[in-house]
């Protein structure tokens, strides 16, 4: 158990990056991922050796969040995070890249930030990123192809083609 | 996001997440020098890749707050973890708290792997890498099946809607359950079963006195996947059928005396569904 322990311990940076990412806060975030730690230990005999650490962590939180929204009444968003950077200003002229891509970023739809959050700047392997968020893989491979040409069209400044819609198909 | 055919963008997916052996990468880089066109949008979505990477790695060299710590620090001296209300706490051992389910899972990974294949043996296109996958999804997303425990795609009963949203864009027609209440069976809830090439969705039912009942159904092709062993469970009873493209699978325990008129109506409910659409 010790070893499990020293898995979901070590995700910990990770999982305060996405619960960023989802609720935006700092305070909130990792009051989140404090949730998600307390479940995850107390169903660590649910965790399957041999997979994913860091993909069952992430359902586990995505679900607490998803749940806490649901008796909240809120509307079930990824980002919030327009209002709330998950980058700090730091130096602006060495960030402006990455400031323009963050900005792009807030303009996607949920589904087209989550899949680019999972694969894209998490690394997660198309199965676990499919497995997390319930779709089949060749959804998240299309997804993730629209979200990238959407995110690049934002980039250039073309806001309108960058917000993207939901994407409702498969495959 | 480029102009050429699937496979081919999903070569140049796993080229711009650097997810290539050397070869595939070789080759890749290869087609872009070739086609500097493409070459120049794919390093333009490369350079973005990055940037995407770096967002939030200010947070990820953070050191840990010390109440996360804490919650791991109680874990590994053995203190319970008090702030989990006892409704999320974990269940029982799931062989001594689910018979049904376990047996369900396992009928699950028959029907899937043995019905698909046995209807679609023909149709099917080999792609031998998701076999594992596919069996370790369904598993892992039947391990993980309780209405108190966490898994991605599931809807409570009073979300009936927004499932069937997500069941429209999974098998591109509305599906909803079927109304069992003259067999004292409610809609408990559903999820969608995340899986390797197909969409699996699942509806539960209970009634009063605590029986359940689930129905499979799923479209498309899967391999098979032989696992006799687990055909002979005794205590549930399954229905395997074919309504149009779509399979279908009901499951109960093996003491609902409705079982047959129950499959029936559910046979009768979506066959008219289907030829509605």
């Amino acid at each position: 158990m010790d070893a499990t322990i020293k898995l979901i311990e070590a995700e910990i940076p990770r999982l305060r990056r996405y619960a960023r990412f989802l609720v935006g806060d700092a305070d909130r975030a990792d009051d989140l991922v404090q949730e998600c730690l307390t479940r995850a230990i107390a169903k660590i005999d649910s965790w399957q050796p041999g997979t994913n650490m860091r993909a069952w962590l992430f359902v586990i939180m995505r679900n607490s969040y998803f749940n806490e929204l649901r008796r909240k009444s809120r509307s079930p968003i990824i980002a919030d995070s327009e209002a709330t950077p998950a980058v700090s200003p730091g130096n602006q002229e060495a960030h402006i890249a990455l400031q323009e891509v963050r900005r792009a970023f807030l303009q996607l739809s949920e589904e087209h930030r989550e899949v680019l959050l999972l694969v894209a700047i998490e690394g997660l392997a198309y199965e676990e990123a499919a497995a997390i968020i319930g779709v089949p893989i060749g959804t998240v491979r299309s997804r993730a192809s629209r979200a990238r040409s959407a995110l690049r069209q934002a980039v250039d400044g073309d806001p309108e083609e960058g917000r993207t819609q939901a994407d409702g198909t498969h495959g | 996001m480029v102009d050429t055919d699937i496979l081919k963008e999903h070569r140049i997916q796993d080229y711009i997440d650097d997810r290539q052996n050397e070869r595939d990468r070789a080759s890749v880089a290869a087609y872009l020098l070739a086609n500097p066109d493409v070459g120049a949008a794919v390093e333009r979505l490369r350079r973005q890749n990055e940037a995407l990477k770096a967002m939030g790695q200010e947070i990820l060299d953070e050191p840990v707050p010390e109440r996360l710590r804490s919650v791991i620090g109680d874990a590994k001296v053995g203190t319970s973890p008090a702030s989990v209300p006892a409704a999320e706490m974990p269940p029982a051992p799931r062989l001594q708290r689910r018979p049904f389910l376990e047996a369900a899972a396992a009928i699950l990974l028959f029907i899937v792997g043995g019905a698909v294949g046995w209807f679609l043996h023909d149709k099917i296109n080999p792609l031998p890498s998701d076999d594992d996958l596919l069996t370790s999804q369904i598993v892992y997303a039947y391990e993980f099946y309780d209405r108190e425990r966490d898994y991605p795609i599931d809807f409570a009963a009073d979300r009936v809607q927004d499932f069937d949203g997500w069941i429209s864009r999974s098998f591109t027609r509305s599906l909803p359950p079927p109304d069992l209440a003259r067999y004292h069976f409610t809609y408990a809830g559903g999820r969608l079963v995340p899986s390797a090439r197909i969409p699996v969705a699942q509806f539960q039912f209970e009634n009063d006195h605590q029986q359940r009942l689930g129905l499979f159904f799923w479209q498309g092709s899967a391999q098979a996947i032989r696992l006799p062993q687990l055909a002979d469970d005794k205590r549930t009873m399954v229905k395997i059928w074919i309504e149009g493209d779509l399979s279908l699978a009901l499951i109960s325990d093996r003491d609902n005396p409705d079982f047959d008129a129950i499959a029936n109506d559910v046979s009768t409910f979506y066959r008219r569904a289907l030829s509605a659409q």
